[in-house]
């Protein structure tokens, strides 16, 4: 009885916080500064990005240094349909550059997942390093060290342009991340999402039990391949430029931080930690030029003192006072 | 190498007259064949009823479902309900596997290969880190279970208490080879295995 009770505040909770943070997200654009809007539709790339990751990072355990890379294929996808074969609607463009990303994905994926831990890793971090060499050479398609400056797509037959119409790229990227949210959660909740965490903990046991472990390492790490692609694909219009970087794994790692930072072992952690990274960059770089000194001290921090990030941590807090039970 | 993990350098593997030799593990768990483990092997940040229900789910052949809620599936939850109170575990399903004491872990680890409703089970030391006291309430779980369903144990256990009290049929091995066969008595009775077995010449 006391369970059941115990239970129904939990339910009562979840629901106050996600309207209380649905109606702040919504609130954004009304605050009437171009700035936060731009700012806050690159931190809901990020979580997009970040939730996707921590498919293959928190629920089967895989750490990839390789998710720069189909960030840029999302992002490079989208700025060469626009400008080399002017094909502009902006839904289809978008679809194009995930399912282009998410091939790349089971390719790649495909190779890797033969693979466990540090050599994994390698794979993934000595593939994007080839992505990045391709994009600096295939110049008449990529532009080279330049990138690719890109007029924006059309939505419906309108023309808009994340810098004349910053609200309106927000509501756009918060409808994709609404519906990322949701697909993500419907799949850790599922019998495959089980499936994926019982690989994590224990890949024998998996097997054992009749779980196609490599398989399944396969189809989580095209999911996360996936949503890499969408956050590169709505990220591209929004900057209106893309360049090799996004490929190298440097910025890959700013999704394994944000991941760390928001909490791996939570649904919602990446999700956090996404938006909580985008803006603690911006506003740490804007107070000094040190931002890899205090990112590397975060991360410290983080790691040492807070393993399970933002979320996990305050999870936890919260269960002790006040009774809550947090769940994956 | 029975259960697949490792394929045999030579000889063939038949189970019910099918040769089994160098199948991947998920797909000889098809067959029948299942196993539990000497040393824990169980998911351990998932929750008990999780361990046993994603086990059930695999045999139903569900695990592939990408996108409807485990809960929903009140089937393989009323299973794995079963499962869990055939073993005493029903009461900690909502526990984190890796918070249940060490004789649970050790039964929860064999729950999940029963919830395969198996053929033949390959246990390997199934009491193996537990006290003396818990060895009996295990092992008569077991004993319970596999002689309700009708399921055939092949047990690897050194501990001889265990191995006189809940065999049917026994065989030794010694140095690599097979060295008898037969009866818990007939073994019982058996000098030169009794010679071998304290390490008398």
């Amino acid at each position: 009885m006391k369970a059941k009770i115990g239970w129904t505040t939990n339910r009562l909770h979840s629901f106050a916080g996600i309207t209380i943070s649905l109606v702040a997200l919504f609130c954004i654009p009304l605050l009437g500064s171009s700035y936060y809007d731009f700012l806050f539709s690159l931190a809901l790339i990020y979580s997009m990005w970040a939730l996707g990751y921590n498919f293959l990072l928190g629920y089967t355990g895989l750490l990839s240094f390789g998710h720069g890379a189909f960030f840029g294929l999302g992002a490079y996808t989208v700025a060469i349909l626009v400008t080399k074969f002017s094909f502009k609607p902006f839904l289809p463009v978008i679809g194009i550059a995930v399912l282009a990303t998410a091939f790349l994905g089971a390719v790649i994926g495909y190779l890797c997942v033969r693979y466990t831990e540090v050599y994994f890793a390698l794979l993934t971090l000595a593939f994007s390093m080839f992505f990045y060499a391709l994009v600096f050479k295939l110049y008449y398609w990529t532009g080279g060290s330049d990138g690719i400056g890109i007029r924006p797509p059309d939505l419906f037959g309108l023309r808009f342009s994340a810098i004349e119409y910053p609200a309106h790229y927000y509501y756009i990227t918060l409808a994709f991340f609404l519906i990322s949210v949701y697909i993500g959660w419907r799949i850790v909740n599922s019998p495959f999402g089980k499936a994926l965490q019982a690989i994590r903990d224990n890949p024998l046991k998996a097997e054992a039990i009749g779980i196609p472990v490599r398989r399944y390492k396969w189809y989580a790490f095209i999911i996360s391949t996936a949503y890499s692609g969408l956050a590169g694909a709505l990220y591209a219009p929004l900057f209106g430029h893309v360049v090799p970087d996004l490929f190298h794994f440097l910025f890959a790692g700013e999704v394994l931080f944000a991941t760390l930072l928001g909490g791996y072992t939570i649904f919602l952690g990446p999700i956090v930690g996404g938006i909580v990274f985008t803006v603690a960059k911006r506003y740490i770089t804007a107070v000094t030029i040190y931002w890899p000194l205090v990112l590397g001290a975060l991360l410290v921090a983080v790691t040492l003192f807070f393993p399970q990030g933002i979320v996990g941590t305050t999870y936890s807090l919260l269960r002790r006072k006040i009774g809550i039970k947090g769940g994956e | 190498m029975l259960s697949g993990v490792i394929r045999p350098t030579h000889g063939k593997i038949y189970f019910m007259n099918k040769d089994i030799t160098g199948l991947s593990p998920h797909k000889i768990v098809k067959m029948g064949v299942t196993r539990g483990f000497q040393l824990l092997c169980i998911c351990s940040n998932l929750t008990t009823l999780d361990n046993v229900r994603i086990a059930i789910l695999s045999h139903m052949g569900r695990i592939g479902r990408v996108f409807s809620p485990i809960d929903r599936d009140r089937e393989a939850y009323e299973k794995a309900l079963e499962t869990l109170k055939t073993f005493g575990l029903d009461k900690k399903r909502n526990l984190l596997a890796r918070d249940l004491p060490h004789g649970d872990k050790k039964l929860l680890d064999v729950a999940m290969a029963f919830a395969l409703e198996p053929k033949l089970i390959l246990l390997d030391e199934p009491t193996s880190g537990v006290s003396t006291s818990e060895k009996g309430k295990i092992m008569g779980t077991i004993e319970k279970v596999i002689r309700e369903k009708g399921i055939t144990a092949l047990i690897v256990e050194h501990d001889m208490d265990v191995v006189f009290s809940y065999s049917d049929r026994i065989l030794v091995m010694h140095e690599g080879r097979l060295i008898a066969d037969g009866k818990p008595e007939e073994i019982k009775s058996d000098k030169k295995i009794e010679s071998i077995l304290l390490g008398v010449g």
